[in-house]
This record gives structure tokens, sequence and C-alpha cells, in this order.
């Protein structure tokens, strides 16, 4: 396919065939980067894609982003070859990506403040508003300059790290969580609903969203070979959360299946330096390869080749053991990581 | 036979409207104005640059350049410079981010198809639509991001800001064109004297090359003593005692207009542009006639594409 045939379909059809296989195998190539368990929106099987989760990954990119926010136009009103269009096109899927998460984020937010505004220190006011009980308020809209003092005072309070393979980071620690609703009920002089705080938190997760909702996928550079995402990064993200119980039911595998696994995790530990351990951990933690690399005093270069080597000898060291308990040995390696560090 | 999902085919019906026009498509060749969102590209093909879209905040008619602020789709990566530009208010079908902090001069000539058009003064005051945060840590990555649009724009402005900041002089004296001098010496045309200022200085720069040399032995007789006085002591001599060499070799390579020009392949008019062309002064004015634009009206400027890269021409009438 030329260029010219894509741009005389978009002209004729918007995306027609040949632009709809385009995009299919775009986002092949693109979101097998990224682990499914944070960007997927229907479960993944195994730790992996599959067909399924790229179709629906598919129509929501399209029916989303290319279609009904016009993406695909402003692709068009800039690509001029068809290298033109894979590069727009996989920059605008990696905005739909980071969407996907931030959604998330933002309503689970608002879950655990909904729980917090139907208890003590607020009451409710009128439908969907609360106040702190007792405070004299106006019953009106907030005006703008109140809803950016609150956000100025919001931005104050300190947020914890994501984790860069936890779907949807509860952000706020729960003390946390309250004195930003403290924050914002004192500030304004009306009450507050969850549009207000909707709008804070979008306000403040513009901030955060770039540098703490993409950070370890961003680092591996699709074009390169080699660093394909796998189950590893999922099976982490069970790993780191304990509190929050697993995303998908997990199998108990036989005493004898246990022992393998705990032997090939053995190994596998055996085989890492303490340098390439530290960086394994700094790397599960969340931290982008920039900041890995100012901990263990090496160049951002060197932290991306040594990922490439260390996720290499996972694979080699897991693949010998049933697809089902690579979840186990990774929750095994990550436990043994921290013991050490 | 389509194999369309039902889902797709229901999406795009839902999603219709007029299809944006392509960076590189044809444009008529009039003065960009502040407030438009046109698409821009490299002035040559082989450039490294990609096409973007941009704002034009102001006009430069002297040189042929407009000061523009780059935009962007990332609407997340706004910082409180940049102004949000709802597609409603611009007439372009989505939403855009002029980023006020990036700006830089570009060619007419690199200007594509206007996508919207809106004023300043509309959105940049209205503060719904300049909510960003404050932009404090390098580590944030919208400061990585602005690093990298604005490498972007550097890269289309180069040749515009090197022109304008390094060879001023050179840029803004305008040539006369060959042909129309060989024609109005054909036809006794006493147009030729309006290369004259009112104080009898030259409007233009002596015409140099081989193009002098085959002009002076066109030169009629018949033309009055002043104009002769015009045409030989000014426009033709000056360029045989200048210090490049009239009969030094000059590319007469063909050169593409755009649009074109009745006659184009008249070797005088492409040593001009090539010379331009090699020394990567990548504008020039020409004294020209109305008789050598295929169009009705006289464009406000026009692309010379030479083997050495592309030209802007901004036409002034003789």
């Amino acid at each position: 396919m030329t260029f010219a045939e894509l741009r005389r379909e978009y002209e004729k059809d918007r995306i027609g065939d040949d632009i709809f296989a385009r995009i299919q195998e775009l986002v092949r190539q693109v979101a097998r980067k990224y682990p499914p368990a944070v960007y997927s929106e229907i479960a993944a099987v195994g730790g992996d894609w599959t067909d399924e989760a790229f179709d629906a990954l598919a129509q929501s990119f399209i029916t989303d982003s290319l279609l009904a926010d016009r993406q695909l136009d402003y692709t068009m009103s800039q690509a001029t070859t068809l290298e033109d269009f894979d590069r727009l096109t996989r920059f605008q899927l990696r905005r739909h990506l980071r969407d996907i998460r931030r959604r998330s984020v933002i309503d689970n937010l608002l879950d655990r403040v909904r729980e917090r505004l139907a208890a003590a220190p607020y009451e409710q006011y009128a439908g969907d508003r609360w106040i702190l009980a007792g405070r004299s308020i106006q019953d009106r809209e907030p005006h703008r300059d109140e809803l950016e003092k609150a956000l100025r005072r919001a931005s104050l309070v300190p947020r914890e790290a994501s984790q860069a393979i936890e779907r949807a980071p509860r952000v706020y620690a729960p003390a946390d969580l309250d004195a930003l609703m403290r924050g914002v009920a004192e500030t304004l002089d009306c009450p507050l609903s969850l549009d207000h705080l909707r709008w804070i938190f979008e306000q403040l997760l513009t901030e955060l969203a770039p540098s703490e909702l993409l950070p370890i996928h961003e680092d591996m550079a699709e074009e390169e070979e080699g660093v394909e995402y796998a189950s590893w990064a999922e099976t982490s993200l069970r790993a780191e959360r304990h509190a929050g119980g697993p995303l998908i039911a997990e199998p108990e595998p036989s005493p004898e299946e246990a022992a393998l696994v705990s032997e090939a995790v053995t190994t596998l530990r055996a085989s890492l330096s303490p340098e390439e351990a530290e960086i394994l951990r700094l790397k599960l933690a969340g931290l982008p390869d920039g900041k890995v690399a100012d901990a263990v005093n090496r160049s951002r270069a060197t932290i991306v080749a040594r990922n490439k080597e260390i996720f290499a000898r996972i694979h080699e060291h897991l693949e010998s053991l049933d697809e089902r308990w690579h979840r186990r040995a990774f929750d095994e390696l990550v436990r043994s990581l921290g013991d050490a560090s | 036979m389509t194999h369309l999902p039902d889902w797709l085919i229901a999406a795009r019906e839902a999603s219709e409207g007029h299809r944006v026009s392509a960076p590189n498509a044809e444009i008529e060749p009039t003065c960009p104005r502040p407030g438009e969102m046109r698409t821009v590209g490299p002035m040559d093909d082989d450039s490294s640059g990609h096409a973007r879209l941009v704002y034009v905040l102001e006009v430069d008619g002297e040189y042929g350049f407009a000061t523009v602020a780059l935009t962007t789709n990332e609407l997340d990566l706004a910082i409180p410079d940049d102004v949000l530009v709802p597609g409603d208010k611009s007439g372009a079908p989505f939403d855009v981010l002029i980023e006020l902090g990036i700006v830089a001069p570009l060619w007419w000539a690199q200007l594509g198809p206007v996508l919207g058009e809106v004023a300043l003064e509309e959105v940049q005051d209205d503060p719904g639509l300049r909510t960003a945060m404050a932009l404090r840590r390098q580590d944030d990555i919208r400061w990585s991001f602005k690093e990298s649009e604005l490498h972007e724009l550097q890269v289309l402005a180069a040749d515009c800001a090197r022109t304008v900041i390094d060879e001023p002089e050179v840029a803004i004296v305008p040539e006369v064109d060959p042909e129309a001098v060989a024609s109005c010496l054909a036809n006794s045309d006493a147009r030729i004297a309006r290369l004259l200022a009112s104080d009898g200085s030259l409007r233009c720069a002596p015409i140099r090359g081989s193009a002098a040399l085959e002009l002076v032995q066109l030169t009629s007789r018949s033309l009055g003593p002043d104009l002769l006085e015009v045409v030989l002591g000014r426009v033709l001599n000056e360029s045989l005692t200048s210090e490049a060499p009239a009969t030094s070799p000059r590319s007469r390579s063909a050169v593409a207009w755009a649009p074109p020009r009745v006659g184009s392949g008249a070797e005088r008019i492409d040593e001009l542009v090539n010379a331009r062309a090699e020394r990567r002064i990548r504008t020039m004015r020409l004294i020209t006639g109305a008789e050598f634009w295929a169009s009705e009206r006289r464009p406000d400027y026009c692309a010379a594409r030479t083997e050495h890269g592309a030209v802007q021409v901004l036409p002034e009438e003789l």
C-alpha cells in the first residue's frame, strides 16, 4: 500500500479496509510492550495479550480517539508518508493507553472519596453535595478562584510513588486523602461535590499522569527487539498488591511443582550479580531508567542494556516452568530481592 | 467487498465530517494572517523535519515570514503558557494547545492549508482554557516534552531564522527579474525606469552573472538616454564591476515554480534563483512583471524549487 492509496481511502471512507488493517497491526506492535493487566480493558489470560484483548483495544482506540476525538484527522493533517502515518498513530495509541490508566486512577480515588463523604466529619448538604459538619457555608456553586485555591492546597498533599505495573495506583495514603479532602472542604465556602473533586484530581493528574502513569513502559523503545513485555511484569504486579488481593485467582501447585518453582527462582537469583539484583529491584519499584542509573552510578544507556540482559535471563530461567507457575516464581523472586535489599 | 466490523461502520457514520487537507496540498499563495492555524513543513522534501500544526502570531511582509507558535494535541501536557483551543472555537476538527512558549519564524512558503482560525485574545483571556499546573521540576515529563517540541520547531525554522538573523541585508534587497528587463528592452518599455527610486538610487540589486552580459547585448538604442542610463549605467554595468565577475559560471539548472510562471524554463531567472539557493538564502524579493504569472492575480509568494533546495520568491510589481 502506498501513502497515496491510504490518503485516497481516508478521503473516501475515513477508515476503510486498508487503514483498519494497518491500525490493527500497529495496535499489536505497540500494545505488546505494555502489560495487559494495566492497560487492557478486558482480562488478560496467562499474563499476556490475547487476540480479544488486542481487538478490544483497537476498538476503543479507533472509536474513542481516532474517530470521536478526531485524532485520525490530526494525523492526516500532518502525514505525508506511510512512515509519518505509523509514527503519528503509535503516538496517538500511547496517549490512549495513558488515558485508560488515568481514568482508572481517578475512578478509584473517587470511590474512596465517596466512602469518606458518607461518614464524619462530613454531612450531606443537599443532593450529591457535602459539607464539613458544623461549618457555615453559602448555598451556591464554588467560584473559579475558590476551586483554584483548593487545587493549590490539594497539590501540597504528598503523593505516593506509583507502582509502574499497577493498573490504578492509589496515589494518596488514607491519611493524606483525608487531609486533601478536608483542605478542599475548608477552602470552599460552599458545599463540595464529587464533580469538584474530580476536577481537582484531573488537574493534579495532568501534572502527575505523564510522568507517573507510563513510567517503566515508556523506557522500552518500541522499535527495539527483545524487550517485549512478558508475564514477569504482571506477576510482579500481584506481588506488589498484597493489600489489594490478586487480580485473578491463582491455582496452587503440587509440592513437586512448588519445589521446581523454588529451584528455578534460586538459580535465577544466584545468576544475578548484586548490581543486577539492585537494578531489577529498582525497576520493579517503578523507577524510570534515568533514576535507576543515578541510584547505581551508571549511565542510562547502560541501564537500558542491563534491563535487556536481565529480562532475557528471567525468560531463560522461567521458560522451562509451566506457564501457570510463572507468577508464583515471580512472587518468590520479588520477595528474595526485597529480602536482600 | 469490505471486511469492516459493524462497530467501526457505526462509529464512522457517527463521526462524519469534512476531511482535512494534506499538509502538502496545493493552496492559494496568499499572505498568511495572524490567528490562522496552519500545517507547516520543511522547505525541502528531503529535510528531517516533520510537518506540524502551528498558530500564526505575526506576519512580516518584508522578508515574507510568519512568527508562529507550535501547537500540539497533547492536551495533558499543558503548562501555564499554553492555551487550549477547542475545535468549536477555531473551526478545526480537533482541540489543540497553542504552545506560546515555543515560537519561531517560518517562511510563508512553508505554510500549508488553514485548518482553523481564532483570535488569540479570544482564547488567551479565558481562564477556563488556561488551567495547567506550573512546571516546576525538570523530572516532570512536560519538561522534556517541551524540549522536544522546541527542537522540532527549531528544525523547521532553522533556515528562516538563520537568514533573518544572519543575512537580513542580502535577504531584503530586491532582485530584478532578468526576463522582465529583457522584455522591456525588446519592447522599449518605459517601465524599466521604475528600477530607479525618486532619489536616483537603484531599487534592486544589480543583475549579475552571464545574464548581465546577455542583456547588455540586447540593449536597444531606441531607448531614450535616461533609460539607457538606468539599464546600462546602473542595472547592468554595476554588475560588471562588482566583486562577483559577470562571466563566472552559474547554475542554470531548471527551477520548478509553484504557482507556475509563464515561460518558465527561462534560463536567466533560473540562474538568479539557483544562485540564492546555493547560498542557502531561502527568500528573495523579485521585481517582475504581472505578465509572468499564469494566474490572473499576482501571487503573494511562490516557491521556486531548485536542485540546491527551495527558495521563497516574493514578487513585486515592476
